[in-house]
């Protein structure tokens, strides 16, 4: 779909995509990195940039029912991590509308 | 009394107010001594004449006609301006005498004597008595003459008087300090050609004294020394004005007077004349070769192709590289072509030979934009790793600049500046042979392309998201000269280019298929041109042919557009006598029916009455009404769901949309096909086309399956209203089920020519009108087995079934 470039973030500590370097989000990003993914340990950030979402669905998961998409990287289109959208119990509000990236799948740019 | 004077009386006294205007008693004066140097009637009468007027000025002028609502005296007086400017003395001569007006009236005559003979006591004295310009400063004008006159006495080394002048007539004009120390500092100079350079001044025997008058003349009132050079600077203005209203003006020569200006929009190239497909996936940048002969293109399959103009064929492709190219550039003298791709390579290729020279591997990211010294001896190329590269030919970086995450870069023709666009929304303009920095502008928002103009002053930018549409800068100062708008760009990168004789207009592509073009001079719109399917990456403008340009999309094609094609000419078509373009479509609300009209029919019209049927590309439609050469007909909403034909035509059609018109079949005729009714059923697609021999065979899947029904093989189907025959049926068993889903028509050579079908290509539609008789047998057989119109049972089948069945029982019991 037409030439479109990456966005590029300005830190000292910026978390890529493992596969092709894209830049994702920046550590100062980081709300709490007491996560799990399918992969081992997440992390999860207030915004990720250059990244595609899928269509929401319903999980279950270990603390409680959510809705969530999952967001690849939109270079390489690798699954990186997921999105919460809704959270159905009161204490996971927090959540919504931000993003985790597995720690598997990212790697350090600079 | 001398009444018979009273027609020269009248013009003395309309000359008079020519003259001097409002100062009555100069007038008096004038009177007495005007008809001496003033009007050059040259008869004794008027002598006696003039005393009796002073005491007849009261009658009223008979008043001249006017120049066709112009007034006379202004128009004569700017013609006999003209004249002298054009040097015919003589002719001016004749004029003033024969019209009885003169150009200036002779205090004027004296005072630019006076001032180009240097008496500037005299000079000084008239041009008190001359009428100047209310707001125009006396002392300016003062101290200008005094200068003048300053300098030429310090010129022929008269330096007591120069101080003289400078104390007693100078400084009391009370006029800036600076420019007195000035000229106090020039009594100085030793000699007289010192004076001259340190002053800037061409000495009383060159052009100063005429320049001085320039000067004040500016401030005399214009109806009693008219402006130089009026006559000039008027058709200046209307030029001006016609070209400003041109919306298609695609020449560089200046328009004739002998007629508006105008130019015809079928000049601009609004069609598309070739589409080139060879590319396999998208196409993201295309750029003709300085010589207008050769094209090339990058698409995100890796390869970029060389064509060739004439024939529109591939002469290389270059397979190197292993990302999406980004960015080509020919090199000044077209020998060499640079490509930028994201497999973070640049690569300098052999126009010639398709070969690839050398491989620049310097950047740590994706490559994104290059640009040639006008020398073509060096090159820069960008990177969004925050690096631009200045490289030579073998290979070597000879200058890296840092900071920036460039997205575009350009290097002025003249070799001067780079400019370049970053990711956070700046403008860097660089002086490209110091190499230093000039200076750097933040835009507001994200840059994805710069370009710019021949004469290396201005810079086009497109503005992609929240912004939305295209900036002209001047690279001197970087702020904004005009926009451009219309376009559509919220996450991609879309280009832009100047193009058309002298750079007129200003080309982009669009996220809308569309590609837009606007008048350079005043942004207005010029056209939209709709054609791609899918976003328009990048534009090219041809820089020999004015009538050329080209775009590159998402679609995988690459438009080369141009003026319509004249009827005549263009390859294998040869004269398609049965094929019609249809005029125009209108829609009406309220009657939910479209008209369409098609022009240049007289053929098909000879014996035409209102309410006879004509099929139009195998449609049957009834003439509302029509003309010798005219005809309209109307399309019901049923008639535009099943068929091809659009609601409206496209604005500025990239292709007219042709026909095929067939009269109902007459009594005598030998009949070769089937029959035709002309209701078209369904509309198909073509999905495949492929040559056998010097035929053509187009495969057909139509848009609704059931109609596979009544296609067989060597069975007839008309297409478009043409009668072909089907020579395959298929597509079954790779969708699973019996009926089949596309067939395909074999076209001979005679059949291309005549039918408007085999223009079509890949993708492209057409009106089906399967064989009525399978239809009825159908029907019949349904009916039959009762396995329709409602029945839960029964039908003629299943009695006799029940019959056959209840007999075998009987005679079993």
């Amino acid at each position: 779909m037409g030439l479109s470039y990456n966005v590029y973030l300005n830190s000292n500590r910026i978390y890529g995509c493992k596969n092709c370097k894209t830049h994702l989000s920046n550590h100062e990003d980081i709300l709490s990195r007491n996560f799990r993914g399918q992969h081992g340990k997440a992390y999860l950030f207030n915004t990720v940039v250059n990244i595609s979402e899928a269509e929401p669905v319903e999980r279950n998961m270990t603390t409680g029912r959510h809705v969530v998409r999952d967001i690849s990287c939109r270079q390489c289109n690798e699954i990186v991590g997921w999105k919460y959208d809704k959270a159905y119990e009161a204490s996971e509000g927090y959540k919504e509308g931000k993003f985790i990236l597995e720690a598997e799948l990212l790697v350090n740019v600079r | 009394m001398r009444i018979e004077n009273n027609g020269l009386n009248s013009q003395a006294s309309v000359a008079d107010s020519g003259r001097s205007g409002a100062n009555g008693a100069s007038a008096a004066a004038v009177e007495t001594n005007g008809n001496g140097a003033g009007i050059r009637n040259g008869s004794g009468k008027l002598e006696g004449g003039s005393t009796a007027s002073s005491f007849t000025m009261l009658a009223p002028p008979t008043p001249k006609p006017s120049y066709f609502g112009h007034d006379r005296e202004e128009i004569t007086r700017i013609v006999i301006q003209s004249l002298v400017d054009l040097g015919y003395h003589k002719a001016a001569g004749v004029l003033e005498e024969e019209s009885e007006y003169t150009l200036e009236s002779p205090e004027v005559s004296e005072f630019r004597d006076a001032v180009l003979q240097g008496q500037w006591n005299k000079a000084e004295e008239l041009l008190f008595g001359l009428e100047i310009n209310k707001d125009a400063d006396v002392n300016a004008l003062l101290f200008y003459m005094r200068q003048q006159k300053f300098l030429e006495l310090l010129e022929v080394a008269d330096v007591s008087k120069a101080l003289h002048v400078l104390r007693t007539e100078l400084t009391p004009l009370n006029q800036s300090v600076e420019k007195l120390h000035s000229l106090s500092s020039l009594m100085m100079c030793i000699s007289a050609d010192d004076l001259k350079a340190r002053a800037e001044w061409d000495g009383a025997a060159g052009l100063s004294r005429q320049q001085l008058l320039s000067e004040l003349s500016k401030s005399i009132s214009a109806s009693v020394m008219i402006p130089e050079h009026r006559l000039a600077s008027l058709l200046d203005q209307v030029k001006k004005n016609q070209l400003s209203k041109c919306l298609y003006h695609n020449t560089a020569n200046s328009p004739s007077l002998y007629t508006d200006h105008h130019c015809d929009r079928n000049q601009f190239p609004l069609s598309t004349v070739e589409i080139l497909t060879d590319h396999k996936d998208e196409v993201w940048f295309v750029q003709f070769s300085n010589d207008g002969a050769r094209l090339a293109t990058g698409s995100k399959d890796h390869t970029v192709i060389i064509w060739d103009l004439e024939d529109f064929r591939p002469i290389h492709h270059l397979k190197e590289h292993t990302g999406a190219i980004t960015y080509l550039r020919w090199s000044p003298d077209d020998s060499k072509l640079l490509s930028c791709s994201q497999d973070k390579h640049a690569k300098l290729w052999d126009t010639t030979t398709g070969g690839c020279i050398r491989t620049m591997n310097a950047h740590t990211d994706w490559v994104s934009s290059c640009a040639w010294a006008p020398d073509g001896l060096t090159f820069v190329t960008g990177s969004v790793d925050k690096e631009m590269i200045l490289w030579n030919l073998l290979g070597e970086n000879i200058h890296t600049w840092t900071g920036a995450r460039v997205y575009d870069l350009v290097v002025t023709a003249d070799g001067t500046r780079l400019a370049a666009v970053c990711t956070q929304h700046k403008l860097h303009v660089f002086n490209f042979v110091t190499r230093e920095k000039e200076y750097e502008r933040d835009l507001g928002g994200v840059s994805t392309c710069i370009s710019v103009s021949k004469d290396s002053r201005y810079i086009l930018l497109n503005m992609g998201a929240g912004v939305q549409e295209l900036r002209l800068l001047n690279i001197e100062t970087g702020a904004d000269v005009r926009h451009f708008s219309g376009t559509k760009q919220e996450e991609f990168v879309v280009r832009n280019c100047f193009g058309g004789a002298d750079e007129n207009f200003v080309v982009s592509g669009s996220e809308d298929s569309n590609v837009y073009v606007w008048r350079k001079e005043n942004g207005a719109l010029v056209e939209v041109l709709p054609g791609h399917s899918g976003i328009v990456n990048c534009v090219a403008w041809n820089p020999t042919n004015p009538y050329m340009f080209a775009s590159a999309g998402d679609d995988r094609n690459v438009r080369i557009w141009s003026k319509a094609p004249q009827p005549q000419l263009k390859g294998k078509m040869k004269g398609v006598a049965d094929s019609f373009t249809i005029s125009s479509i209108t829609h009406s609300e309220a009657t939910q029916t479209t008209t369409l009209t098609i022009t240049d029919a007289t053929p098909i019209l000879t014996d035409a009455h209102l309410g006879d049927s004509i099929s139009v590309s195998g449609t049957c439609l009834t003439i509302t009404s029509f003309t010798k050469d005219t005809f309209t007909v109307d399309l019901s909403p049923e008639t535009l769901r099943r068929t091809t034909f659009p609601q409206s035509l496209p604005p500025s059609s990239s292709s007219p949309v042709q026909v095929n018109l067939e009269r109902a079949v007459s009594g005598d005729v030998r009949f070769g096909g089937h029959f035709v009714q002309g209701h078209v059923d369904t509309i198909a697609g073509i999905i495949d086309r492929r040559p056998d021999g010097s035929s053509v065979v187009l495969r057909f899947r139509p848009r609704d399956r059931e109609v596979m029904k009544y296609v067989v093989e060597k069975g007839y189907v008309t297409i478009d209203g043409a009668s072909l025959t089907v020579i395959a049926v298929g597509g079954g068993s790779e969708e699973g089920e019996g009926q089949g889903w596309w067939w395909e028509v074999m076209l001979v050579e005679y059949t291309q020519e005549k039918i408007i079908t085999a223009r079509k290509q890949v993708g492209e539609e057409v009106n089906v009108e399967v064989d009525i008789t399978g239809k009825y047998i159908e029907k019949q057989v349904l009916a039959y087995l009762g396995a329709g119109d409602g029945e839960t049972r029964g039908g003629l089948l299943e009695r006799i079934v029940e019959r056959v069945v209840e007999r075998k029982l009987a005679e079993r019991k």
